[in-house]
């Protein structure tokens, strides 16, 4: 409603973390050059104490927390995060209207979400009390709209569902947000962490399975081929190396939580808000592994001859389809589903309408997606220099894809057609030099355009 | 000019001190207080502004304060302020000095004599006052002031005529304190004034002066309370000169509760898209338009309306009048007037405005059946908080919640336009049903505009009573009767000609044009649509033709109308005047708000036409084009828009003189669908009233329409029910529906398809239960049911017909033994009455009731016919009669008794009246061929009587009453004089409250039914002279008053009484028959005394008449009472047989009932096996399973298991009696059955943390052996709260067990293994009550799985080796689900589940974790579900609950329907997994 305030509950790597006044998860070129040759000194500085659990960081483990940040980041093997600069005005809504949760998202989801709910009661009351009563007659009954990206979709939750945020709450949103985990977080907590190299794919498992939030992101769902059981969830086959058993049974727990309070507070009644899932599934997304007894792990591919269903491995590249949605949605929940890759969503004209939609308690648009099947695949992190390719799937040769490798600023540097390979999907070869780098698939025939960023080191 | 801070003024002159008066004489120094207290009385009628004034002065040294001077200037003061309300109060000497009448001044005495040059004359004061346009009132508190009147009167008559003319602008009241002639005594006026303003519950004439729900206080009523005060000698008179604005008095004591409810300025839900325009089209094809703004000249019929609203809390104004009287238009002139907008735009307000924003709904009834009334009623009124759900229950329900939004938000005015055209067989009910209760409400207020019929007639329907009447509203305005009428609509048609001539006027044009409108007016018999067409044509003319060319021209009356559309619609379409005629003719016979453009309107106009041409779609296209406008409006419907007459009298014009019967079944025809198979396909418009067209064309038509099941599974139950219930008494069909119909009510939050199925598995199973085998094989496959309904345990229930209850609900029925054979039934404060074959007779009413006093009629009894009858009713107070066809009572009987029976008997020319009250029999009785007068009644009262009826032989008149000692026979009067020393047929106690008789025709005997609250006893007495009776039968039974009817048929006599959900019925020989089943607690039962044996049974909602000996039926005998014994805890279980069959058990409160199934519906009979505990009361476990030998049944009450062991033909053969050790209060829930490899039988039974074993040995003669020693532990649980066997693959078999947050799967094969276990993540106590165990294949393993019901989910939990992996689900729907059932092999594992108070059940594929459809509700609660899968399908063996008098069903789910389910998983509807599938689901956001 137009009264309502408006906070937006950023995900991984969207509040800038610092200490002693400088960035610690600036992850410039020069900072990821110095982690490269120092890689127990950057590991020290972002790792979390052992047995944090849902507590705070020990001295020396502790950032300060600072503003949301404001422009693009790349968490290797995870993916990028879009600032949040003026973000009021790409919502449409007036600034005062709109405040940023920033938090450490390193430490527990529970930890955030109790800081969120100070944070909430804090703003609103200073909203219903000091809101202009000209512009807000009524922003004496105002409540929150949370407005979150990825896994500050689980922090809200928590918020909302075990913390009592119910009742203050008229409405969520939440793009991308992995409600029975991700696979990516498993694959960083494993080694195995998508796109980054080598030598940082073991500083990512060393930092990262210090993170409570990491921890509480692995998958919940049944992500595990079994040879005599079929799917089923990953505790039924630990211990699986590289994540501690504690880890696992957090992560259950904690998703357990949320949905025992979904019931108790079904069960009392306590009066619900209006929940739009955002969601994505055009996207080849890694989805399944295979482990038990006698075999390693091994994950699974879309094309690696698994005996998963075609429809499991879409997703918006980061949060599988099947992750998408709350396990159990009720009457007040909706989903959409987008074309968006997971980081994008949040910058897309069309979820931009619907979030104002919702903030000013506007009929909802009734679809997010464009008219096209297609996804794309492609790494996030690769090595300069070196050939990676960007791959299209479910298109058509009607369509005629290309790459193009796009600057900050906007500017297209070079465009490649796509070649065909069979099977609906189109690939190219690219190099690229040192930098962050947008690469856009666009149709030189239909309005079909889709874009990401890869940082190449 | 000066302005003030609110709108009211108070300027008093007190002169109480006289110049040159040395004596002092005239003085009057207490006229200060007087005014002063004047001044606060006034504050508390809305003047709170500080009030300007002069006194005399103190001494006679200070200037002169009050002289004719300063009382001048105060006087100008006053003129000048901007108020909108002011008073002046004079207090003095008043002198009458020849004609004229003076005010003295200060200084007006000379030498101690009056000098009128000193002195303010009437006529001056008038005067000064006169131009001032301010709603004033003067108060002349002086001697001789009502000598004043006259000339004040005349003056600002005067003067106000000169200013504003006509308008009524600036109301001027003058109240004199005394009459002419009359001194008053000093101060009395305002001490009366204020004794008035103190007394808040005064009444005057009726009125109660300072009803808080009232904003105003009128001041003529307030005169006259005063003047009521005041004693003899001084009578203060008033003139009205103009009447003062609304709320110029405010009523002290008004509540701001009942102030009118706030409707926000810029909100326009309340109006409806009819009355939304500010403009009407006038021509057709000229595109001109009338402005609503131009109804100002109709101020006769605005003021009265608008006064009533604004002085009105409650109740309800007619608008009446013929077609065209413009009724529609004041509606919706009063409705804009309340907007702000319109009411600036006007150029002249009309002299009484309702206050702004005080109409909160404005709605037509055109086309609504009462419930989408309601419906419409509750959307206007959401935005002021009203929940639109409550307008989908029971329409008393919904005026409740229109009551309880009243006294949250304040009064509520809710206008209701053209009542006569809602939908046929409607109007009657929207009246009786919805508009009544609504204006009966203390803070609603209803205006109905309607003519006094209903537009929409049955064929031979001739309404007993007009609408007009029904609705009893108390102010009705006959529009086209008011004598103003015609000179509105002389200046009505002079505004439509003035328009139309634009070009210069001279005098005499104008003269002219005058002449013609008062001719029109005075030739159009008081209707705007007649004006207003002839002023169209007259305006097309190039000069107005005199008025004797009007004579010749046109004729008077309705035909001038009729030429005049004739004229209209030729105009629209001269090359082929003939075709508008056929395609607007459709809408003439449309029922709704209209039809669509399209082949639906084509079809019926071509069924319809004259012309020999077929039309289509184009020529329809340019029809509508031309007479869009003044002839069509443009609506909507079913989200769609609609077409319909702009005036109704288009309808009319187009049908006069066809046969519209012929019309309707040539459209029925036109709109029934091509195939059987295509009603899904049909069009909104005709599954929602198609029904209406068939019944207009006659009873026939609309038998064959029903006699089609997908027809009554499509259409609109709203419009369909009360058609079948007026209209067809004796089809199996009619009956059928009449039982699902409530259970049809659409359900918004349901898809249709989910809509549809419901209904058809409502159907089908209702007609399990009435329809043979063979009849039932006409019903049709349905989309949406995919199972087969193949038996019930219910006994075939005869057919009914079923009516809407009176208002309040139907507290007392009776079936009259003369006359026609009249049902009556009464409600709060009315008798509806029917024939037999549901036409409806006059209504009768006790009055008006006040509001809040609901008089609930608990008896209604009836003798006589015509005008000759007879009917009286108790409401426990007072005994009310009706003598003959009149509407309110001829006479009312209160005594202060509370009256407990009533019963009436004409016997030799006499009626007589038997009321008991407070332990006494009052008998009144009067000739027969008088109306009942009070004067004209003789009373006997006899004591000792609780109950008593009436027994009229041949001789004497007897009455059997029911007392303290028991029940006697006391002849009352007879031929001869006889002794009349009473018998008594039976003493004891307890008390009889209920007693009733039933006397044959010829012979002097009686049939005597008693009831005590604990037993019933019938007795014959042969002859009632003789002293001697015979007991026919006693049973047990609490049937409280006055739930007891005797009848007979041919075969005999029978007894009802209604006890427990049931009606139950015994023949004469005391065998019960199949008890009927009841929705609500039923109130009052009768027979049919014609010998029928049809029962009439009234609740809270229906009058029901149940036909046991309908064509080809007969009342079931039924073996034993389903309703003795059998209370608790129904439960069924099913164990798969060898052969293919199933053993079925059912345990009823201490009853097991054994029967053996197949799948196909065959069904064997077993025995009905009592457990022997004599303290059970329900079984609370059962577990069943075949043996080589036979059936083994286990069932449990309270610690003490027995076993029956029947043979294959379900004999019992032996029965052992296993005692579960424990106390006795904890029951046991669970008990299972096994048969091991060894051959052996065990029953497991939970004790403590234990499970405890009785062992039999294979063979025949084993005995049952206990060792005493738990078999397994549960340790960490308190206790064994569930346990259950289930079978696996390869010959395994687990028991679960669970206890608090545990369950532990042991394996039968080694009990001392580890079991599964699986500790719920919260430690939160599991509820095992609903839990179930099995064996569902996972991956390429079977593996075991339990499942459990939990708020709003269902926990599935499967053991992946050793790991428990809990999976929670949501049951589609959002259904909370308690009970739980598997059934199936684990490659196929369904979970069955369903809760105790929805009949839904919901089906789980747990392989592929999904939802498979769901049965939709059957018509009754569900409390068990047996399942069994063979290779015909799923069998569910449904157990409903007492509500459904513990039916149970059979159905089966046929294997190649269900294949499906597997081999296409997305080939069936409405699935859901568990994975996230796209959601449509809406948000509040959208709704």
């Amino acid at each position: 409603m137009k009264h309502d305030l408006v906070v937006v509950v950023p995900g991984i790597m969207g509040t800038s973390l610092s200490r002693d006044g400088e960035d610690a998860w600036n992850t410039s070129l020069a900072m990821l050059r110095d982690a490269l040759t120092s890689r127990a000194g950057v590991a020290e500085r972002l790792r979390l104490q052992d047995g944090i659990g849902d507590g705070e960081p020990e001295p020396r483990y502790a950032l300060e927390v600072g503003e949301p940040i404001r422009t693009l980041r790349q968490l290797p093997g995870w993916g990028r995060h879009g600032g949040h600069a003026h973000l009021a005005r790409h919502l449409g809504i007036d600034r005062e209207r709109l405040v940023t949760f920033p938090y450490d998202w390193r430490l527990s989801n529970r930890n955030s979400a109790e800081k969120l709910r100070q944070f909430v009661d804090e703003h609103l009351d200073r909203w219903r009390t000091t809101a202009d009563p000209r512009r807000y007659p009524e922003a004496r009954d105002a409540k929150v709209i949370l407005l979150c990206r990825s896994m500050g979709g689980l922090v809200a939750r928590y918020y909302l569902e075990v913390l009592g945020g119910r009742r203050e709450t008229r409405a969520v949103v939440t793009l991308g947000t992995p409600y029975r985990g991700s696979l990516k977080a498993m694959r960083m907590l494993t080694g195995h962490a998508s796109g980054a190299m080598r030598p940082w794919r073991s500083l990512i498992r060393e930092v990262c399975s210090t993170y409570p939030s990491i921890g509480q992101l692995l998958p919940t769902y049944e992500v595990v081929e079994h040879s005599a059981f079929g799917r089923i969830p990953l505790q039924a086959v630990a211990p699986v190396e590289g994540i501690p058993a504690a880890m696992l049974d957090d992560a259950a727990r904690f998703a357990w939580q949320i949905e025992r309070a979904v019931e108790e507070n079904e069960r009392k009644g306590v009066p619900s808000y209006d929940l739009l899932v955002v969601g994505g599934d055009k996207h080849p997304t890694t989805y399944g592994v295979r482990h038990g007894a006698d075999e390693s792990l091994e994950y699974l591919h879309r094309v690696s001859g698994s005996p998963w269903g075609a429809a499991d491995w879409w997703g918006d590249s980061t949060v599988s389809r099947h992750s998408a949605q709350p396990l159990m949605d009720d009457e007040n929940t909706r989903t959409q589903w987008c074309s968006f890759r997971h980081a994008s969503m949040f910058d897309a004209a069309r979820v931009r309408e619907q979030m104002r939609n919702v903030c000013d308690g506007r009929p909802l648009l009734q679809d997010l997606a464009d008219d096209y099947e297609t996804g794309i695949d492609l790494p996030d992190t690769v090595m300069a220099g070196e050939e990676f390719e960007v791959v299209a799937v479910r298109a058509d040769a009607a369509m005629r894809l290309v790459v193009r490798q796009v600057t900050e600023d906007g500017r297209v540097l070079a465009e490649t057609p796509m070649k065909p390979c069979g099977d609906g999907e189109f690939r190219v070869a690219l190099r690229l030099e040192p930098g962050l780098w947008r690469l856009q698939v666009a149709s030189g025939s239909c309005d079909y355009e889709c874009s990401d960023t890869v940082l190449a080191l | 000019m000066e302005a003030i801070e609110h709108d009211g003024l108070v300027a008093t002159v007190v002169v109480d001190r006289y110049r040159d008066d040395t004596r002092r004489g005239r003085d009057r120094e207490y006229l200060r207080g007087a005014a002063a207290k004047f001044v606060e009385q006034t504050r508390r009628l809305g003047f709170v502004t500080e009030p300007i004034g002069v006194t005399s002065g103190t001494d006679d040294t200070s200037p002169v304060a009050a002289g004719r001077k300063q009382i001048r200037d105060l006087i100008a003061n006053l003129r000048k302020v901007q108020a909108s309300r002011k008073i002046l109060y004079w207090t003095g000497h008043g002198h009458q000095e020849g004609d004229t009448f003076y005010l003295a001044c200060e200084d007006s005495y000379v030498n101690g004599r009056l000098d009128p040059s000193r002195a303010v004359s009437a006529q001056e004061l008038a005067s000064w006052l006169g131009n001032d346009l301010t709603d004033t009132w003067v108060v002349l508190d002086a001697c001789f002031s009502g000598a004043a009147l006259e000339a004040v009167e005349d003056q600002v008559k005067r003067a106000r005529n000169q200013e504003v003319g006509d308008d009524p602008t600036g109301g001027f009241v003058v109240v004199a304190t005394a009459g002419s002639e009359e001194r008053a005594t000093e101060t009395r006026w305002v001490d009366c004034l204020e004794e008035v303003l103190h007394t808040p519950d005064l009444e005057y004439s009726q009125h109660r002066l300072f009803a808080r729900e009232q904003p105003d206080l009128p001041l003529h009523y307030l005169h006259w309370a005063v003047a009521a005060r005041m004693r003899d000698g001084q009578t203060p008179r008033i003139a009205v000169v103009r009447p003062l604005r609304p709320l110029f008095l405010v009523n002290p004591y008004c509540s701001d509760r009942v102030r009118p409810a706030t409707r926000p300025e810029d909100d326009e839900s309340w109006i409806g898209e009819e009355f939304r325009s500010e403009s009407i089209p006038l021509f057709a094809g000229g595109g001109d338009t009338w402005r609503l703004r131009d109804f100002s000249p109709r101020n006769t019929a605005l003021g009265p309306l608008v006064t009533w609203m604004n002085v009105r809390s409650t109740g309800m104004y007619v608008v009446t009048g013929a077609s065209g009287a413009g009724k529609s238009t004041l509606l919706h002139f009063v409705a804009h007037l309340t907007t702000k907008k319109f009411a600036a735009a006007l150029e002249r307000l009309p002299p009484v405005q309702p206050e702004l924003h005080s109409v909160h709904a404005v709605l037509h009834c055109r086309g609504r059946t009462l419930a989408s009334l309601c419906q419409e009623l509750a959307a206007k009124l959401a935005y002021l908080g009203l929940d639109r759900h409550t307008a989908r229950g029971t329409v008393p329900a919904f005026v409740e919640a229109v009551s309880a939004l009243a006294d949250r938000k304040g009064t509520l005015t809710l206008l209701f336009d053209g009542l006569d055209e809602s939908a046929v067989g409607h109007a009657f009910r929207v009246a009786r049903e919805l508009l009544t209760p609504l204006a009966s409400l203390p803070r609603v207020k209803v205006v109905v505009a309607t003519r006094a019929n209903a537009r929409r007639a049955l064929p031979g329907e001739a309404a007993p009573e007009s609408l007009v009447d029904v609705l009893a509203g108390d102010r009705v305005l006959e529009l086209d009767r008011l004598v103003e009428t015609e000179h509105d609509l002389a200046r009505h048609v002079e505004n439509l000609l003035r328009g139309r001539h634009l070009s210069p006027t001279t005098s005499e044009e104008r003269v002219t044009r005058e002449a013609v409108a008062r001719h029109i007016a005075a030739h159009s018999s008081g209707l705007f649509l007649v004006a207003t067409l002839w002023a169209r044509r007259l305006a097309e003319l190039d000069a107005l033709p005199d008025p004797d060319r009007l004579e010749a021209e046109l004729r008077q009356g309705a035909t001038v109308l009729d030429s005049l559309l004739a004229q209209e619609l030729r105009q629209l379409d001269p090359e082929d005047p003939r075709r508008i005629r056929d395609l607007l003719r459709p809408l003439a016979l449309a029922q709704g708000n209209g039809l669509p453009l399209g082949r639906l309107w084509v079809a019926m106009a071509n069924a319809t036409r004259e012309a020999e041409r077929e039309y289509d779609e184009a020529d329809l296209e340019l029809v509508v084009g031309r007479a869009r406008g003044a002839v069509l409006a443009r609506d909507g419907e079913f989200g769609e828009p609609v077409y319909r007459f702009h005036h109704p009298s288009f309808g009319g014009h187009l049908l006069a003189g066809l046969d519209e019967r012929r019309l309707h079944a040539l459209a029925d025809r036109a709109l029934r669908p091509a195939s059987d198979e295509d009603w899904d396909a049909v069009a909104p418009y005709t599954a929602h009233y198609l029904a209406a067209h068939a019944a207009l064309a006659g009873d026939q038509v609309l038998e064959e329409l029903i006699a089609d099941y997908r027809f009554l599974v499509y259409a609109s139950p709203e419009v369909l029910e009360p058609l079948i219930a007026t209209r067809l008494a004796n089809s199996p069909q009619a009956s059928l529906y009449l039982t699902v119909a409530d259970q049809f009510r659409a359900r918004p939050e349901v898809s249709r398809e989910r809509l549809i199925a419901g209904r058809w598995a409502v159907l089908k199973a209702t007609a399990l239960v009435m329809f043979s085998a063979e009849e039932r094989a006409d019903i049709p496959r349905a989309p949406g049911v995919f199972w087969d309904d193949l038996w019930t345990s219910a006994e075939r229930l005869p057919l009914q017909r079923i009516w809407p209850a009176p208002s309040g609900g139907a507290c007392a029925v009776h079936w009259e033994r003369d006359g026609e054979g009249l049902i009556h039934a009464a409600g709060r404060g009315e008798i509806r009455s029917w024939t037999w074959a549901g036409r409806e007779a006059r209504l009768r009413e006790t009055g008006p009731l006040f509001p809040g006093d609901p008089v609930h009629l608990a008896g209604v009894v009836a003798t006589g016919a015509g005008e000759q009858r007879v009917v009286a009713a108790h409401d426990g107070r007072a005994v009310r009669v009706w003598w003959g066809g009149d509407r309110r009572p001829s006479e009312e009987l209160f005594w202060g008794g509370r009256v407990e029976s009533l019963d009436l008997a004409r016997w030799e020319g006499r009626h007589w009246l038997a009321a008991t009250g407070h332990g006494q029999l009052w008998l009144w009785h009067w000739t027969g061929d008088g109306r009942p007068a009070r004067r004209d009644m003789s009373l006997r009262r006899i004591s000792d009587a609780e109950s008593a009826a009436l027994l009229p032989l041949q001789d004497d008149l007897f009455a059997v009453i029911a007392g303290a000692e028991g029940i006697r026979l006391r002849r009352l009067t007879g031929r001869e004089s006889r002794e009349t020393t009473p018998r008594y047929l039976w003493r004891g106690t307890p008390a009889v409250h209920t007693v009733t008789g039933l006397v044959p025709d010829e012979d002097n005997g009686a049939v005597i039914a008693a009831l005590d609250g604990e037993k019933l006893r019938v007795w014959q007495v042969p002859d009632l002279y003789l002293d001697q009776c015979r007991l026919l039968f006693d049973r047990e039974s609490k049937a409280q008053a006055p739930a007891l009817a005797l009848g007979r048929t041919g075969s005999g006599l029978l007894v009802a009484v209604q006890e427990d959900g049931h009606i139950r019925i015994w023949t004469g020989d005391g065998v019960e028959q199949v008890p009927l089943p009841c929705d609500h607690e039923h109130k009052a039962l009768a027979f049919d005394p014609s010998g029928s044996g049809r029962l009439a049974v009234a609740d809270e909602t229906r009058v029901r008449v149940w036909d046991p000996h309908g064509p080809g039926r007969g009342g079931g005998r039924r073996p034993a009472p389903a309703s003795s014994g059998r209370q608790g805890n129904p439960r069924v279980e099913v164990a798969q047989g060898p052969d293919g069959s199933f053993l079925v058990v059912r345990a009823q409160g201490r009853s097991v009932l054994l029967s053996r199934h197949t799948s196909d519906g065959r069904v064997v009979h077993g025995p009905v096996l009592e457990h022997p505990g004599s303290r059970v009361t329900e079984l609370t476990a059962v577990s069943a399973l075949w043996t080589d030998a036979g059936a083994l049944v286990v069932a449990v009450g309270r610690r003490q298991a027995v076993a029956w062991s029947c043979d294959r033909d379900l004999v019992a053969v032996r029965r052992d009696e296993l005692p579960l050790e424990g106390t006795d209060d904890d029951q046991v829930h669970s008990v299972a059955l096994h048969t091991g490899d060894d051959g052996r039988v065990r029953l497991y039974w939970p004790r403590d943390q234990g499970v405890r074993c009785w062992e039999r040995p294979a063979g025949p003669g084993g005995e049952w052996r206990d060792d005493g020693r738990a078999v397994v532990y549960m340790t960490g649980a308190g206790t064994v709260d569930r346990l259950a066997v289930v079978n696996g693959p390869g010959g395994v078999a687990r028991l679960a067990v669970w206890g608090g947050p545990l369950v532990r799967l042991w394996d039968l094969s080694d009990l001392s293994a580890e079991p599964l276990k699986f500790d719920e993540p919260g430690n939160e106590p599991i509820p095992a009550g609903g839990g179930v165990a099995g064996f569902v294949r996972q991956g390429s393993t079977e593996v075991p799985l339990i499942a459990y019901p939990g708020p709003g989910r269902v926990r599935v939990v499967r053991w992946l080796g050793s790991y428990a992996h809990p999976r929670p689900f949501r049951p589609p729907g959002g259904m909370v689900i308690d009970r739980l059932a598997l059934v199936g092999p684990p490659d196929r594992l369904v979970l069955v589940g369903w809760r105790n108070d929805s009949g839904r059940i919901v089906l789980r594929d747990l392989t592929g974790d999904r939802d498979l459809p769901a049965l939709e509700p059957r018509g009754y609660h569900v409390a068990d579900v047996g399942a069994v899968q063979d290779d015909a399908g799923l069998t569910l063996v449904i157990q409903g609950t007492h509500q459904s008098g513990l039916r149970c069903d059979q159905v089966l789910l046929r294997q190649d329907r269900i294949d499906r389910w597997w081999e296409e998983p997305r080939a069936f509807p409405g699935q859901r997994t568990a994975s996230p599938e796209a959601s449509t689901r809406k948000t509040r956001h959208e709704a």
